[in-house]
């Protein structure tokens, strides 16, 4: 039985595609797992939920307009709408987050309405079903899609490595960044188009119905065993990419949807760094 | 700090690089081995069939001209003038993601009779070749040897 599980494995391991879904994979969630953090502390934990159904919108529409490489109008259409979400809120009639309840439900309806009408696929529920829950999307990604997520990866991480510090400062205490003189504007954008990204890079990895545990997990998870700033996004980043590994790999071996087998994977660990934290009496988020 | 980032994210990246590495390596390999079987999917099941069928539909290049074994179930697309399409369908574990890979018996024939009834199971080991129908370019397997799996006495 071991011998067998182990052929298995080493011919899965074998595939070309199986090994550019693991570096995706790895990618995606180092990403999501940064910026969770930044959305956990303000406050913006549902704002990931609300932009992946717009990126769902957006992706019908690439589907009924036989776009080959959908990214190129699901990133323009995602940073838009987060640029707009989150400037926003301060000034509009409407509360921030009845804007994002608003956007999110509406660009699901108009997404699977647009879908149903106009998608020339020939496999309509398939191309639903992988969009919204990521069942397979990781494991059937393009050349050019590859090429895209590690680019973007890669520009994701450099940026808040780069802007470290100041992220910190806007995410913790916005006036106060504000009054030693950061652009706090500039800097607020610079996490939207942030986020609009990971989401669309995000969407291969678990769907969109299931984005917000990949952002939310991670930083919630380390928040109940670390204290500091900087253990909470080391240990976020390290749970992300534990979890995203087991639950991939546990996806191909046994054969499960492979966003869900993460999501699972993530309530697992919580709970496990959740009974920790208790026992060690850290922050709960 | 950005040491330990900037660290951590070069491990990251020699791990990319070496998985990279590992699979054009391991898929020159995979050739060498298989004199007259160039893929065989035969071992793959569910959604990693799916994937691996759909993978030779978007990268057509790496696949044309390679004799491709697997499994799946037999199928018969209506196209126009009466054109019947002969397909391979594989699908995932909740079959809501499912696809099929078009075939042509060995002798070229296009009668319904000379194939599989539809939803037997079937294993069919073809060369990949690319063909143009109007505007659109197609893949199917040729030459194609066709075998039929009795249905398991309940």
């Amino acid at each position: 039985m071991n011998i067998e599980f182990l052929e298995t494995l080493n011919l899965y391991m074998n595939l070309p595609f199986v090994q550019n879904a693991i570096i995706v994979a790895i990618l995606i969630s180092l990403c999501s797992s940064l910026l969770g953090v930044t959305l956990v502390l303000k406050r913006f934990s549902f704002i990931g939920d609300g932009l992946s159904h717009v990126a769902f919108g957006a992706m019908a529409i690439a589907m009924a307009l036989n776009f080959v490489d959908k990214m190129f109008l699901l990133l323009p259409i995602t940073i838009i709408s987060a640029i707009l979400l989150l400037k926003s809120g301060r000034k509009a009639k409407m509360s921030g987050d009845a804007q994002i309840a608003l956007v999110s439900v509406g660009a699901l309806a108009l997404g699977y309405l647009i879908i149903n009408r106009f998608s020339k696929s020939a496999n309509i529920s398939a191309d639903v079903c992988t969009t919204l829950f990521g069942s397979t999307s990781i494991l059937t990604l393009t050349k050019t899609e590859v090429n895209v997520c590690i680019i973007l990866s890669v520009v994701v991480v450099i940026v808040y490595i780069l802007f470290y510090n100041k992220i910190f400062a806007v995410t913790f205490d916005e006036n106060f960044a504000k009054g030693i003189g950061l652009n706090t504007e500039f800097y607020n954008l610079l996490i939207a188009i942030v986020i609009a990204v990971i989401i669309v890079l995000a969407m291969n990895l678990v769907g969109s119905l299931l984005i917000s545990a990949l952002i939310i997990f991670p930083a919630i998870s380390a928040m109940q065993i670390c204290r500091s700033f900087k253990q909470v996004t080391i240990c976020a980043i390290i749970y992300s990419l534990v979890t995203t590994i087991l639950g991939l790999m546990g996806a191909i071996i046994f054969d499960t949807p492979v966003g869900s087998t993460i999501v699972v994977v993530e309530i697992v660990i919580f709970i496990i760094f959740y009974i920790l934290g208790k026992i060690k009496g850290g922050i709960v988020a | 700090m950005k040491k330990i980032y900037l660290m951590f994210l070069s491990l990251i990246m020699v791990i990319v690089m070496s998985f990279n590495a590992c699979a054009a390596a391991n898929a020159t390999r995979a050739t060498k081995k298989e004199e007259k079987i160039d893929y065989d999917l035969v071992q793959l099941k569910g959604q990693m069939l799916y994937s691996q069928v759909v993978n030779i539909m978007e990268d057509p290049d790496t696949y044309v001209g390679k004799r491709v074994r697997l499994i799946g179930n037999m199928g018969i697309i209506d196209g126009a003038d009466n054109k019947k399409y002969f397909i391979v369908n594989v699908g995932d574990v909740t079959s809501c993601c499912t696809t099929g890979l078009e075939f042509v018996i060995k002798g070229g024939s296009d009668k319904v009779e000379d194939y599989p009834e539809v939803g037997k199971k079937v294993r069919v080991n073809g060369v990949l070749e690319s063909y143009k129908e109007g505007t659109q370019t197609y893949l199917h397997l040729v030459d194609t040897d066709v075998y039929v799996y009795k249905d398991k006495k309940k």
